[in-house]
């Protein structure tokens, strides 16, 4: 793969995270506001512990993510939406790997 | 601040042209106390302001881009921006016991209340108050024993009046348990005493804007006075949570919407490099230009350095190997550390028993890595 294809690879993702997040929150933004490193709870995004359920139920939906739900807040994975692709392009790897 | 409070500074750095206490130790040593501990700081450089017009809040509301709906004793991170979209102040604005309250840096006080306010007199509350900062993993601790137990109890940007004046709103930059207090001068000296003297029991430290703003890069928290010093748009930023796009009228409103009509061009991205570089050397991939360093911190636990550059788009993606000169330089995902107060609990813990506190397996606390 090109450096060009793996930008464009993750561009995708990040933007499928971008929707699922919207959706999952019932976000009133465009989903490309939201931006890759801001957090998701507490200041940035704002989201709240009840959007963090719905939150994994999204991602485990649509990407096959598993993560505890016991102080989702702490999970390094769920901090912004770019360490959300980082979990879901690792997983991806350690799957090809297999 | 008008009356003279803690111990005397090692360095000093002016910001919005008021002299601040830069540090007091060594900048690992006051790290270490934000990451592990309680910090204690005083922030003069903070313009604060109370509206007792009802109409000021709509004059607010007309110059700053945020959305600034708010309930009384609720605050917001705010931003003011000039005709270009570019960060002029950065804001906190919220409400305390009905009675209108901003904290503003980026601006010196005069220059900001006219910004903010033009048909507006505000009482420069910040003229014969004190402000400070405690901050830390164990923070909301420390708060307990000052105040009481139910402060645990505060969220994220609320704030409440206590019965001397001071006004305790739960707010930080360092990605740890933080409180901002706002002292009437004639007690601010005692309480700054007397955290000290409660402190004690949980190794407190007395710490300066060059640690505080250490830890801000660290955590991806927005320094005005660092890239809001770039040049840098809000969007090119990454502050478009705090763009209100459905307000119709506010400084900048109209050039941010149309930069977001037109696409992102560049935008602010984490790096790590192993060598030190500085602000405007070249970021490059595959041998071409795609952006510029913006700022820099020493990674004080390890090796390496913690950089933010803008990138041009694509690249300014998480996850990417360029060069920074001869150096090479790993695009990240923000924030730098995963922080402790991500783990303390503080219907469980306390500083007494740090050990108790479980952590992610391989997670080194000290380093927040």
């Amino acid at each position: 793969m090109t450096l060009m294809d793996r930008l464009t690879e993750r561009q995708g993702i990040l933007a499928r995270v971008q929707q699922a997040i919207v959706e999952a929150a019932f976000l009133e933004v465009e989903a490309d506001d939201l931006d890759p490193d801001a957090p998701l709870f507490g200041t940035g995004i704002g989201l709240d512990s009840i959007d963090a359920v719905e939150l994994l139920v999204a991602l485990e939906s649509h990407f096959g993510m598993r993560l505890q739900e016991d102080r989702v807040l702490a999970v390094p994975h769920l901090r912004t939406i770019n360490t959300i692709v980082d979990r879901i392009l690792a997983d991806a790897a350690a799957e090809e790997g297999a | 601040m008008s009356v003279h409070v803690g111990p005397e500074p090692a360095a000093r750095i002016a910001l919005d042209q008021v002299d601040a206490p830069a540090a007091y130790a060594d900048l690992v040593d006051e790290v270490s106390t934000i990451r592990d501990r309680v910090a204690l700081s005083l922030l003069p450089h903070v313009t604060v302001l109370h509206y007792a017009e009802d109409s000021a809040l709509d004059a607010l509301e007309e110059r700053v881009a945020t959305d600034l709906a708010l309930r009384d004793g609720q605050f917001r991170q705010a931003v003011l921006l000039d005709d270009e979209g570019k960060p002029l102040a950065d804001l906190l604005v919220g409400y305390v016991r009905g009675e209108l309250f901003v904290f503003g840096q980026g601006l010196p006080a005069e220059a900001l209340a006219q910004a903010l306010t033009p048909d507006h007199v505000p009482t420069h509350v910040h003229r014969d108050h004190t402000l400070m900062g405690v901050d830390g993993p164990f923070a909301w601790e420390l708060m307990a024993k000052w105040d009481s137990p139910g402060i645990i109890g505060l969220p994220y940007l609320a704030a409440f009046q206590a019965d001397d004046g001071s006004v305790v709103l739960r707010a930080g930059r360092t990605g740890e348990f933080g409180y901002l207090i706002l002292a009437p001068d004639e007690v601010a000296s005692d309480h700054f005493g007397r955290i000290l003297e409660l402190g004690e029991a949980l190794d407190i430290g007395v710490v300066g804007q060059d640690a505080l703003r250490h830890c801000s890069l660290e955590n991806w928290v927005f320094d005005i006075h660092r890239e809001g010093r770039s040049g840098l748009d809000a969007m090119e930023l990454q502050l478009r949570w705090r763009i209100d796009f459905f307000k119709e009228e506010a400084v900048g409103l109209e050039a941010v919407k149309a930069h977001r009509a037109s696409g992102l061009r560049r935008r602010l991205t984490a790096v790590d490099c192993p060598a030190q570089v500085s602000p405007g050397d070249a970021v490059t991939a595959e041998g071409a230009p795609i952006g510029a360093v913006v700022a820099t911190a020493p990674d004080v636990f390890g090796d390496g350095h913690r950089v933010l550059a803008v990138l041009d788009m694509p690249y300014a993606q998480s996850g990417f190997e360029y060069r920074i000169g001869e150096h090479p330089a790993h695009t990240r995902s923000a924030p730098w550390l995963l922080n402790r107060s991500l783990f303390v609990q503080p219907q469980k813990h306390e500083y007494a028993y740090r050990d108790e506190v479980e952590y992610p397996e391989g997670y080194r606390p000290s380093t927040g890595g």
